[in-house]
């Protein structure tokens, strides 16, 4: 692999890592930076990386400042991620992209393809340290340390019959929405299991899996929200041409609450979805990736979801070294706070590159509603909202190891729902900004 | 055998440049009819073509070399076929080396002499002889037919466009989707 390669592996990785949705307390699990690693062996590959980085937060507590006492309180922010990961050397993630630079290899003397691999893997962990610089103890006391730890294994992944696993686990660690000194740190686990037939040669395949979602809050105040949920589904795809395929999908889940069944205060649920989709290259610049389909809740107490929902993504890379998407969304996913909510989405995403800066930025709006809001919330059961999201990101690519981030995001949700809490009115609506510069390795 | 194959390598050669002999000659005022590489030939200086006529009788060497070569591999294939084929391929290169020689003696007294017309015949000569070498060279290489098996690793070449967005990489379900619910705190616990 040669440098420059890797300089664009890099630049990639740190922009996967800028688009994440995860904010700022989340343990991201997704690849932050990925070198060539140290090879272990033939067959797998280690990619220890270590971000540090220090930052202001506007607003920790996710405030509104409507009234007196609760006027959102700002924070420095000192951030260390470490991470690991080990992966076949034939492992490719499932978003990353080609890189927009020229690979400078030997083109005259190419190298022998590998044979195909009989398991390809990726194990990885994250821990990350998010520590409140403050002389207030309520925001000292939110200091934390999230967690992510994913894997996936695919046997025999060029074989006629092919098994995968994967698991992610994350450990949340997240600030009430009201100074205090508590939390609402969470564990979510995500396992799935499956098998695809798709014999040599042929454009079809078939396969079938299961998904449990365990989704658990550490303290008993807020275990009412704890969920189980499981999900079959079928899915076919058929790869038209070399960069058209189709897609079908069906599932069928069945979501409770986790715990002790006379804590439920949340209506079962028998989420169906029926989807068609498609990914295509409409030019070698172009992309399209759409899907439409049916989807029912089937949720036994409380509103239901039954609709159309659909979407579409066009990505258009208007240079070597850029490119920008655009999404349209509507569908909708079971709540923590409600039976589900339905989303229409506007997002927009936008990756470039000069030279040895690589900038990435993103965009969005969600017109949500809730339905069916829990009853000890104590307001109404139907909420709106409007979150805006942007952010902007920068890299400067040291070496092919080492690079200088900054980052700045800002969220903000605005509704006129309220709720009453200790015989106060409150709103959910916040405001928060956060700025980051710090120093990523990966090795 | 081996004389009546003499003359017949002989006509050939001859014949090749039959033209170009009847026209130049005895009669050294008539118009030189060399053809059209000839033609091309016609400016180049007597020093010049001194050194391109020793690059061509240097080649046929190199064409008889190699010839030798193949004759010693056919024999110890075994294969008569293969060796008689080679064989009659080296004799007749051997003859237009020995033409060439000649040849190359003759220019350089025309050249010596400043015989124009003599000495792009012989020019001529060495010329259509190294190309009918050649020619034989590449007839004795199908004899043994080693070049045709082995060509290298086999390799296909295909021709497509460079998509670097692969869009069919993931489905395209939940486009905008979060991974996890954030709590959007509705309550003071979520």
């Amino acid at each position: 692999m040669t440098r420059t390669i890797k300089l664009g592996l890099f630049g990639l990785a740190l922009s996967a890592m800028a688009t994440s949705t995860a904010g700022a307390q989340t343990a991201e699990t997704e690849a932050v930076v990925e070198g060539p690693g140290v090879a272990l062996g033939e067959g797998a590959v280690f990619h220890p990386a270590i971000s540090v980085e220090t930052g202001v937060v506007s607003n920790v507590f996710y405030e509104d400042g409507d009234r007196a006492n609760n006027d959102p309180v700002a924070s420095a922010i000192a951030r260390v991620v470490a991470g690991f990961s080990i992966a076949s050397q034939t492992h490719k993630l499932a978003e990353e992209e080609t890189p927009a630079i020229e690979n400078e290899g030997d083109e005259e003397n190419p190298e022998e393809p590998p044979p195909p691999a009989k398991v390809d893997f990726r194990f990885g962990a994250q821990a990350i340290l998010n520590g409140y610089l403050s002389s207030n103890d309520n925001v000292q006391d939110q200091t934390d340390v999230g967690v992510g730890v994913n894997g996936d294994v695919t046997f025999l992944p060029q074989g006629d019959f092919s098994v995968r696993l994967a698991d992610e686990f994350i450990r949340d660690a997240r600030p009430h929405n009201f100074e205090s000194t508590g939390n609402l740190n969470r564990d979510y686990n995500h396992f799935m299991a499956g098998g695809t037939l798709q014999p040599q040669g042929r454009t079809i395949s078939v396969g079938a899996r299961y998904e449990n979602t365990i989704d658990r809050f550490e303290s008993d105040e807020a275990d009412f929200a704890n969920r189980l949920q499981h999900l079959i589904g079928l899915r076919g795809e058929w790869r038209l041409y070399p960069y058209t395929k189709f897609f079908a999908d069906a599932s069928y889940g069945f979501f409770d609450t986790l715990g002790d069944p006379s804590m439920q205060v949340k209506s079962k649920s028998n989420p169906l979805r029926l989807q068609v989709g498609v990914g295509t290259a409409l030019t070698e610049v172009t992309t399209l990736r759409g899907y439409i389909g049916y989807a029912n809740g089937f949720y036994d107490q409380g509103t239901n979801f039954s609709n159309v929902i659909g979407g579409a993504e066009f990505g258009y890379r208007y240079t070597q070294y850029g490119r920008f998407r655009i999404i349209a969304d509507y569908n909708f996913r079971d709540s923590l706070q409600a039976n589900f909510y339905r989303d229409y989405a506007l997002l927009a995403f936008l990756d470039q590159q000069f030279g040895l800066f690589v900038f990435s930025a993103d965009g969005g709006v969600r017109l949500r509603k809730y339905e069916s809001v829990l009853g000890n919330v104590g307001g109404d059961t139907s909420r709106d909202d409007v979150l805006l999201s942007g952010a902007a990101r920068l890299a400067y690519l040291l070496r092919d190891w080492l690079a200088i981030t900054a980052r700045f995001e800002v969220t903000v949700d605005q509704t006129d729902y309220t709720y009453m809490a200790g015989g106060i009115t409150d709103s959910p609506e916040y405001t928060r900004y956060e700025a980051y510069l710090g120093v990523s390795a990966a090795f | 055998m081996r004389n009546r194959r003499k003359l017949l390598t002989a006509a050939l050669v001859l014949g090749a440049f039959g033209t170009v002999r009847a026209q130049s000659s005895g009669d050294q005022g008539t118009t030189l009819d060399v053809g059209a590489s000839a033609g091309v030939e016609a400016r180049i200086a007597p020093e010049e073509m001194s050194s391109r006529a020793g690059s061509l009788v240097g080649e046929m060497e190199s064409i008889q070399s190699r010839l030798n070569a193949l004759q010693q591999q056919a024999r110890e294939s075994r294969d008569i076929i293969k060796l008689n084929c080679v064989n009659d391929k080296l004799l007749q290169v051997k003859q237009l080396l020995n033409i060439a020689d000649a040849a190359r003696i003759s220019l350089s007294e025309s050249i010596s002499t400043h015989n124009e017309g003599d000495r792009y015949h012989q020019y001529t000569v060495i010329t259509v002889s190294s190309e009918k070498a050649r020619s034989l060279r590449d007839e004795a290489e199908a004899c043994i037919g080693e070049e045709l098996v082995f060509n290298g690793r086999a390799s296909i070449e295909v021709q497509a466009p460079d998509v670097p967005d692969d869009p069919t990489r993931t489905d395209p379900f939940a486009l905008a989707s979060f991974d996890i619910e954030r709590p959007t705190y509705a309550t003071p616990f979520l």
